[in-house]
Parts: structure tokens; C-alpha cells; sequence
């Protein structure tokens, strides 16, 4: 629907010579034409890129620090308010403070609201200050309540840290280890795959083997296996990227098969044929003519790749062989859920990484089914 | 239809010609079946002629194309290349790295025009491409250069910053032929450069062809299974099956005279000039000899309507039967063949 | 038919023979040797002099180049010897022979279960296309793609306390764990494997499903079936007849990939859900570096789900005369 307006609005620089505009139109902007009819991929890349903004600017993002601790423990999500106990509407919204008792019986903390207490929020509050990247001095914050109050938006912890924060810190790790991971997939797969399909014979043979066999395995446990060689010594920096190696070590070879489909495929094009009989090079015949019409099958792969990465990155945490506190990722939270009660009793301390992780792969997945669809523009 | 003049000189001799594929053991130890696609071929061009090659698809004509510009590596045979300097060189057998300086003499053509042109480049890169790698020309040198091509072939100066998407099969012919010149190539291997374009515009393709070939002293040989197309443009044809040549003489004996039962065929298929012509039509019967198993005795006799005992056990030799005229059968000269007449006048 | 058995076995076996390497490279990857995990474990207080190291290493023949040492444990795998599990003092066979029907009991069913729910879902996806129900499933699909095994376990648990006030997880529940043998502990059983299948079947459905309706719809647009139609075939004898038969078969043969991603769900499911099955062993095994054990369920796993998929390809050529090969 949108296809045929489109020209229009992309006018290329025009080559003129007679008087006579020509619209100059790349096969990448046909590719992003068609991507652009699929409205959830869109909406999805544009959440994405929300997400990942969010983890840049995490401290500006987070109301707290992801190690402060308050004096609510466990406690749950506090809900925004427009309108008063007595039905008065605020412009800015609030947030109630908690009344805190203990269950005679389990000794556990039970939360009530405490109708006294109310905490507007605001945004750009001035907080607890913060290095923005590390390096520069800051101390506005997204969102928050003036000092003296609090606001958990997804809840507290055993140690009452801000969930909330502690999720946004926690896709640092999560979404950053999906792409280094399927970069390092993405070269492995492609160096891999290229030998394969260019040399053929019995190179061919043995790299699909091998990557039969790696299909094969079932991939939680090699990872789990895989993932035991990682010492538990070793500073938090070292074992993400031990991890993040683990997982790349699987994941190249829907990019390698990807590859050496298309490096089969496009050898035998006439216009590669052409190239071999006006003497271009093997390099340049790769370079130009091979890598450039299936970069964007393989990006189509690794886009549909890195949900499964990410799950894996969840699942090693998850069940405490991957990434361990006090590194926080989405995994790592979850890891306390490992425990019945805390299923059973706060549920927000698994609901939360729980969300993020869903949404971050189901947004992944739309990107990839649309991009799939764009990856050939010339179809249909 | 130019006819050819004694003086020419030759300029591709293919002596005994061959390309098998498979016949390797594979991993697995099996020995897969050797397709013999082109299997002892022999023929000479000369220069500025138009040489025709035709066949049904699969008798290994598009094969042997490759092989002469070594596209694919031939199994065994010459290719002697006769250079502007003199001499002689064999194609078939150089390494890639002496084969360098006669690449930019022999170019290719071809069939699909949707394949062969590389999607993510622009005109100018495809049709520039060559001259920087031969190191013809370089920067704003290309640019004209490539400009000129495509004023060449009927194309605007100003398309070479778009890319193939934007051009119809006709126009990506063009831009192909186009790229073949950018070397000023002696030989042009056309590959069935109109079987995939419409009928209209096959004879704007063929009379640019002509033109060129005119104009710049070209030599083609020129892959084809429309007969059609083949009267109309060709000096000399060699049919082949399944990779041989069969029969090979002048256009316009060929056609008037067939003397192998298989060109008789191939023509009767071709629809007559006067449709109130009585002629009967000799269809082939059943397919085309499978190359990895051939038949034994004449590869053509399982379809062959005058086939007799000698051809079953037998196999026949490529033979001259009058000067300039060659065939490969047994009975040739004491079968009476049906040809076809003024072909080209009905079909173009 | 033949030949196509020993090809494809010939095949199999070289992909035993890489899947037997990458197991070896488990072994031997965690830093330091068998022999000191062996160490570690003995009971403390034992003073082990260096000659005692030596020996043992010489033992088990530590200080033979690594060739060595991994055709010696092939060959002692395929004798059934896997070696022992530090960590359970016991032969990794009998720890296998103890866990793994329960993961296969479990695989096995799921399987079937994705393939008998997917199948007709995807089937009638297709023929109602751009339908409400067909909109609602492939979204559901999506979801469920989209949702890790263990954390539908997770949520599982959660609307069981929540909601049915019970504990979910185990073999068995509480009242029937230490019983004897009875109809209504095997019931039980059943029950809890069920939610397990269940879990563990979701995203392989959901995966199944997406590939069944695009097959199908691509099988709808041939000719044939415009064809079928003219001729007055009703509406879904004719799509049960053609074009479902054809569509079918490439869809059962991702079997190669569901099968593995299934043994996958289930170690973690049954992980999180607390089944006995091998998944808790390895995890066991994966946290205390009791690399033999988790080697050995790795390469057993895979070798399970090689055999899985070799059977149903076989099947599939005896069953779909169009496969030639």
C-alpha cells in the first residue's frame, strides 16, 4: 500500500543531463521500502532501538543505583496514581509509601499502602548522582520522587534494590552479549561458509558434517557443558566474555549453512561468470560480487539468531552456570526464582526479567520475519 | 548473410575439445557417473565471421561456449587462439595467470538477462568493472568510456548511475553486450544472447549484434537452438548432440540440405514458410541420449527414423563430406533429407 | 531404498564420530585434570605425595598425548564403559541407566504431541487465512516462540500456588512420593509428565504450526488444486486428499531440528520442575566439573537424537514415494 507512494517521497539525487530527472533507486531502498509495509517490524525495530538506548543511558534511565539498597525488602511494585483516596484528581501523578509487617506465622514482610504517604513523581528528578558512560558527572534522572520518598516501579529485592533499575542495568548484559555473540557468529559463520561453498570438495563435506553434528547436539546442554569450563575465579568481565564465546560457538551455523547456500547459489550467476572471464580475481569476485548480494540473507539470519542467544545467555544465568552476581543480566535475576517461595510469594522479582526477555525476543523475531521478507527485493 | 571470404584467417581452432564433469570419488567412496557434456569437439572460426552453434538444450553447446572463454576449465583439447601480434596460443591449456592478456580478446554474452548482471552495482560499475581490472582506464577515463558503451548499444549515457533493477530484459541485454565491448574484444562467445527476450525486441538485440560485428570487426560464435535466429545471422553452423558435432557446413547448404537425420529433425520442427507447404514432419522421438550413459554405436540412433544395423554397433566419424562440409554419419549422402527454405524471411 | 540406508547410515556414523570429538573437548576443556578433580574430591586431611599424582595420572593414562587419550575413551564408551562420576561415586552407566528412560518417557511423547497438535492447527491456519482464528494463532505463536521453556515451567508454578493451591513439580506429589506402586500413583505420574509435555511442547507447536501453515499455503497456490476444485472435489476432501499429503511430509522432517531443541526443554523443564530425569544430572554435574558424567549425557543426548532423526527420515522415504534418493 505504501510501496507505490513511496518513490515519491525518496527522490535520489537525480542525474541530470538533458533536462530529464531520473530517480536513482538502490536496491537498499527497495529493501527498506518493503520492510517498511511490515508495520510490527517497524514498531518492533523501533522498540529495539529504544531498548538499546536504554542501556546506554542506563544511569539516566534507572531512578536508583543498581547496588543501593533501601529499607523495603521484598517489597512490591508501587502503582501510579492520578486520583486520590477521596477521588481528587492530581496532574502530577504519586505513588503511596508502604506500611511494612511481618507475617506472624513465615516472619516475611507484608506490604500495605500507607494512605499518609504520598510521593509525587516527576520526571527529570534530581537523584542520586550518577557517571553518565562512565565519565560524566550527572544527577537528573529520568524519572523519580523528590528525596526523602521512594519509588519502586518493579518492586524491591531480598536486599531492597530497585528492581526496575536493576533491569535496565541487567540489559546491559543481555542485549549486548545477543549482538557481540551473532557478530562473532556472524564471522565465524561467514569465513566458515565461504570455504565451504567456494572450495567444495572435501572441505565442504567436512564442515557440514561438523556442522550437523553441532545441529544435533541439543543445545542447552552443550552449552551447560561447554559452560563449565569457565572458572568460577575468573573476574565478572572475563566470564561474560567466556560466555558470550560459549554461545557464539553454537550459533554460526545457520550463519555458515546461510553462506554457503548463497556462495553456491551466486558462483553460479552469470554475472560471476562474467567477472571470471573479463580476469577479475578470486578476492575481488568475492568481495564484490559475492559478499555484498548475501549480506543481507545473513543479516536476515543473525537478526533471527539473536533471540536465541539471548534465551541461552538467560538460561546459563538461570540455572547459575552462566553469568553470576554481582553481575546483573536478566539470567542473573532470574536465577532467584530458582527458589519455590520466591515464585510463589514475589512474583516480581520474576515477572520483571520476565517481560523484558519476552518482549526483547518477540521484537527480535518480528524484525527478522520482516527483514526476511525485504532481504530480496527483487521477489514478486 | 555475409558470405565468407577465402582470404580469412583463422582465428579459434577447438581440437578435440572435452569437458566431463563428476567421474571423482566422493567422500563416501561411491565413483559418481562422468558426464561426458562435451566430448571431442572440432571446428575451426575465422575471423569476422558468425558461427553457430545449435542443438536441444542440454546437448552441451552452452558447455563448449564456457569452455572457449574459459569460463570453466576444459578436461581436454586446445583452443588455439590466433593473437593480433601473431602466433598461436592454446586457451585451453594456459594457467589463469597467462591467460591474463587474451581474456580481454575473447568475451561473453548471455542467455538470462536477470542473472547475469550484478544487482548491487550500478551500470557504471558493471560495465567499468573490466576496464579497471584490465587496467584499461581509470577515474573519470571510465566514466566516458563507459558512457560511450552505452550510447553504443542504445542505451542513455546518463542510466549508468542506476542499477539493472530499473531496465527491462531487452535493456539488460544491452548493458551485457555493452560490458562485453568495454575490453574491445576480437571474439564474443554469444550465449543464446535473445532466447529469454520477446520476440520484438530479439530483432533489435540481433540487428545491434550485426551492427557491432560491422563496425568493429567482431567474431562470434554465436549459441543458439532457434534455428530461426541462426539462418538469419550465421556464416557457418555446427549442430551438436549430446556433445558432438554431428554435421557442420555453410548457413545456407545446411539448411537447404541437411545431411544428418538429425538436422533434418531439428528442422522439421521449425514451422514452414507457406503453412499450404506439403512436408512431413519428421518429430524427434524420445529425449536426448543422457551423456552420462550413452548409447552404444551412433549416440543419435535410439531416435534415428533411418537407423540400420551398422549404426547400432558402430560408432561414426566426424567425416568431410564435400569440402567445408563435415557430418557424422554412416548413410550420409544416400539418405535424401528434407531442409527448409527461406526460413528467415518468415521468421524475421 | 537400500541404498539410501547405508548412504545415510555411513553418513550418521561420521557425525557420531564429530559429536564423540566435541564430547572429548567437554572433557577436556575446565582447567586442570581428572585427577584433580579426583583429589578434590577425596575427603580432606589425606596428604597425596607427588609420586602418588604421577601414578595416578600414569593410571589412567593422563600423560598420553591427547590422540591417545581419546581413542581410549571412545573406545571404552562404545564397550559401555563411560567411567565414574566423582561426584556420585558410581559408573556413569548405572547413573544413566537410572535417569534416562524418564528423559526419554518424556521426549518421546512430547514429540508426538507437537506434531499431533501443530499439524491440524497449521492445517486449518492455512485454509482459513487472514481468518480471526488463524490471526489469533499465528499471534499465539509468536508468543510462544517467543517464551522459554523454563520460564512457562516458572509460570506454571506460579498459577499452581496461586490458583490450585498446590505445589506443582516432581515426579510424584507429596502424598504418593514415598507410597508403593499403585493405580493411583501411576495416574499421578502421568499427570505431572503431562503438564512436563505439556511445557516443554509449546514452542516446538508453536514452531511446527508456522512451518505447516506456510507450506500448505504455498501447496494451495499450485494449479492442481484450482484443477481439483474445477472439478468439483468438496472443499476439504480435496485440501485432506492433495495438497495436505504433499505439505506434510518436509514438515515431519524438521524432525533434525525438533528433536534436539525438544531434549533441550526437557533438561531444562525438568530442571526447573524438579523431574529426575537426566537434566538436573547434568546440571549437577556441569556445577561440580564432574566432567565424565556430563560428557557422557551430552554425547548420549545426541547420539539419541541422531538415532531419532536417521529412524524418521527412514521413514519418511518409505512413506513418501516422491523422495528419491
Amino acid at each position: 500500500m505504501t510501496v507505490e507512494a513511496a518513490p515519491t517521497t525518496a527522490t535520489a539525487p537525480s542525474a541530470v543531463a538533458d533536462g530529464v530527472t531520473a530517480r536513482i533507486i538502490s536496491p537498499r531502498r527497495l529493501m527498506w521500502w518493503k520492510f517498511r509495509k511490515h508495520k510490527l517490524a517497524v514498531a518492533s525495530a523501533i522498540f529495539l532501538i529504544l531498548a538499546y538506548l536504554a542501556t546506554i543511558f542506563a544511569g539516566f534511565v534507572a531512578p536508583y543505583d543498581p547496588a543501593t539498597r533501601s529499607r523495603n525488602l521484598y517489597a512490591p511494585p508501587q502503582g501510579i496514581h492520578f486520583f486520590d483516596e477521596i477521588g481528587q484528581f492530581h496532574l502530577q501523578p504519586f505513588v503511596y509509601g508502604w506500611k511494612m509487617t511481618r507475617d506472624l506465622e513465615t516472619l516475611s514482610p507484608v506490604y500495605t499502602v500507607n494512605p499518609e504517604e504520598k510521593f509525587p513523581v516527576g520526571l527529570f528528578v534530581r537523584g542520586e548522582p550518577y557517571k553518565l558512560f562512565g565519565v560524566i558527572d550527572a544527577d537528573v534522572r529520568l524519572f523519580g520522587v523528590a528525596e526523602g520518598g521512594y519509588f519502586h516501579l518493579a518492586g524491591t529485592d531480598h536486599f531492597g534494590r530497585d528492581m526496575f533499575t536493576r533491569l535496565v542495568y541487567g540489559a546491559q548484559i543481555s542485549l549486548s552479549v545477543g549482538i557481540i555473540s551473532v557478530l562473532v557468529s556472524l564471522v565465524l559463520g561467514l569465513v566458515i561458509g565461504g570455504i565451504s561453498g567456494l572450495y567444495g570438495g572435501w572441505i565442504d563435506n567436512f564442515i557440514q558434517r561438523v556442522i550437523e553434528a553441532i545441529i544435533a547436539i541439543p543445545t542447552i546442554p552443550l552449552w551447560l557443558g561447554l559452560a563449565a569450563a569457565v572458572p568460577r575465579d575468573w573476574p565478572p568481565l572475563y566470564q561474560y566474555f567466556a560466555i558470550l564465546v560459549v554461545l557464539s560457538l553454537i550459533s554460526w551455523t545457520s550463519t555458515a549453512r546461510v553462506a554457503r547456500g548463497r556462495f553456491l547459489a551466486l558462483r553460479e550467476q552469470d554475472f560471476v561468470t562474467a567477472a571470471r572471464v573479463y580476469g577479475a580475481s578470486r578476492t575481488r569476485i568475492i568481495a564484490k560480487h559475492l559478499v555484498p548480494n548475501l549480506m543481507s540473507y545473513v543479516i536476515v539470519t543473525l537478526t533471527l539468531a539473536i533471540p536465541g542467544i539471548i534465551i541461552g545467555e538467560t538460561a546459563l544465568s538461570f540455572l547459575g552456570v552462566g553469568l553470576k552476581a554481582p553481575t546483573v543480566s536478566w539470567g542473573v535475576l532470574l536465577q532467584e526464582s530458582q527458589k519455590v517461595q520466591i515464585i510463589q510469594f514475589y512474583p516480581w522479582l520474576w515477572i520483571g526479567p520476565a517481560v523484558c526477555v519476552v518482549s526483547v525476543v518477540l521484537a527480535f523475531n518480528f524484525v527478522g520475519d520482516g527483514a526476511r521478507d525485504a532481504a530480496d527485493p527483487f521477489s514478486r | 548473410m555475409s558470405s565468407i571470404s577465402v582470404q580469412a584467417e583463422p582465428i579459434l581452432s577447438v581440437r578435440d575439445l572435452k569437458k566431463h564433469f563428476g567421474g571423482k570419488k566422493t567422500w563416501s567412496g561411491a565413483v559418481s557417473k562422468t558426464i561426458r557434456a562435451v566430448d571431442g569437439v572440432t571446428f575451426t572460426i575465422y575471423e569476422g565471421e558468425t558461427f553457430g552453434l545449435v542443438g536441444e538444450s542440454g546437448c552441451g553447446k552452452t558447455t563448449l561456449g564456457r569452455c572457449i572463454a574459459r569460463a570453466l576449465d576444459p578436461t581436454g583439447g586446445e583452443v588455439v587462439y590466433a593473437p593480433k601480434e601473431g602466433g598461436a596460443v592454446d586457451l585451453a591449456s594456459l594457467k589463469p595467470r597467462d591467460l591474463r592478456p587474451y581474456r580481454q580478446d575473447v568475451q561473453m554474452i548471455f542467455q538470462d538477462p536477470i542473472s547475469s548482471l550484478n544487482p548491487r552495482m550500478t551500470l557504471l560499475d558493471i560495465i567499468g568493472e573490466p576496464m579497471v581490472v584490465n587496467g584499461l582506464a581509470r577515474g573519470e577515463e571510465v566514466k566516458h568510456r563507459v558512457g560511450d558503451l552505452l550510447e553504443r548499444v542504445g542505451l542513455r549515457a546518463e542510466y549508468m548511475v542506476r542499477y539493472p533493477h530499473a531496465f527491462s530484459g531487452g535493456q539488460r541485454q544491452r548493458i551485457g553486450i555493452a560490458r562485453a565491448l568495454a575490453l574491445n574484444p576480437r571474439v564474443i562467445v554469444c550465449d543464446e544472447p535473445v532466447s529469454a527476450l520477446d520476440v520484438s525486441v530479439q530483432a533489435q538485440i540481433l540487428n545491434l549484434l550485426q551492427d557491432l560485428q560491422a563496425e568493429k570487426n567482431l567474431t562470434y560464435l554465436f549459441i543458439a537452438h532457434d534455428l530461426g535466429v541462426v539462418e538469419y545471422l550465421c556464416d557457418r553452423v555446427a549442430v551438436m548432440y549430446v556433445g558432438q558435432v554431428v554435421e557442420l557446413a555453410e548457413t545456407s547448404d545446411l539448411f537447404a540440405r541437411p545431411l544428418h537425420p538429425y538436422t533434418e529433425a531439428l528442422m522439421s520442427a521449425v514451422p514452414p514458410a507457406n503453412p499450404r507447404a506439403a512436408r512431413a514432419p519428421r518429430l524427434l522421438e524420445g529425449d536426448l541420449a543422457n551423456a552420462a550413459n550413452l548409447p552404444p554405436g551412433c549416440h543419435f540412433h535410439p531416435r534415428c527414423g533411418y537407423c540400420v544395423e551398422r549404426c547400432r554397433t558402430e560408432e561414426p566419424e566426424l567425416r568431410e563430406y564435400s569440402p567445408g562440409r563435415f557430418v557424422r554419419c554412416h548413410r550420409a549422402g544416400e539418405l535424401k533429407l528434407d531442409g527448409v527454405a527461406e526460413l528467415a524471411e518468415a521468421d524475421l | 531404498m537400500m541404498n539410501y540406508a547405508i548412504r545415510r547410515s555411513g553418513q550418521m556414523l561420521v557425525t557420531v564420530f564429530v559429536i564423540s570429538v566435541i564430547a572429548f573437548v567437554v572433557i577436556q576443556l575446565p582447567p586442570g585434570d581428572f585427577v584433580n578433580s579426583y583429589l578434590a574430591t577425596l575427603s580432606g586431611g589425606n596428604i597425596v605425595t607427588q609420586d602418588a599424582i604421577v601414578a595416578l595420572r600414569a593410571q589412567f593414562g593422563l600423560d598420553e598425548n591427547l590422540v591417545v587419550q581419546y581413542w581410549r575413551w571412545l573406545t571404552n564408551l562404545l564397550q559401555g564403559n563411560m567411567g565414574i562420576s566423582f561426584q556420585y561415586q558410581r559408573t556413569v552407566l548405572d547413573l544413566l541407566a537410572e535417569r534416562l528412560p524418564l528423559t526419554l518417557a518424556i521426549t518421546i511423547p512430547t514429540a508426538i504431541f507437537v506434531y499431533m497438535v501443530a499439524i491440524p492447527i497449521g492445517i486449518y491456519s492455512a485454509v482459513r487465512q487472514y481468518s480471526l482464528v488463524d490471526y489469533l494463532l499465528s499471534f499465539a505463536g509468536f508468543i510462544f516462540l517467543a517464551v522459554p521453556n523454563f520460564l512457562i515451567a516458572i509460570i506454571a508454578i506460579y498459577i499452581g500456588y496461586r490458583y490450585f493451591g498446590g505445589g506443582v513439580g516432581g515426579l510424584f506429589s507429596p502424598e504418593y512420593e514415598l507410597a508403593p506402586w499403585s493405580i493411583g500413583k501411576v495416574l499421578n505420574m502421568m499427570q505431572n509428565m503431562s503438564l512436563a509435555i505439556l511445557i516443554i511442547g509449546t514452542s516446538g507447536v508453536a514452531a511446527t504450526m508456522r512451518v505447516m501453515r506456510g507450506m500448505l499455503l504455498d501447496e494451495l497456490s499450485q494449479a492442481y488444486v484450482e484443477t481439483a476444485r474445477a472439478k468439483g472435489l468438496g472443499e476439504w476432501r480435496l485440501i485432506m486428499k492433495y495438497p495436505v499429503r504433499v505439505a506434510v511430509s518436509p514438515v515431519l522432517s524438521t524432525i533434525g531440528f525438533v528433536l534436539p531443541a525438544l531434549i533441550s526443554g526437557t533438561e531444562i523443564t525438568a530442571t526447573v520442575l524438579n523431574i529426575p530425569t537426566t537434566g538436573p544430572l547434568l546440571l549437577n554435574a556441569v556445577r561440580s566439573q564432574d566432567m565424565f558424567l556430563a560428557a557422557s549425557i551430552i554425547f548420549v543426548l545426541s547420539i539419541l537424537t541422531v538415532i531419532g532423526t536417521f529412524i524418521s527420515d527412514l521413514l519418511l522415504v518409505w512413506a513418501d514415494p516422491r523422495i528419491k534418493l
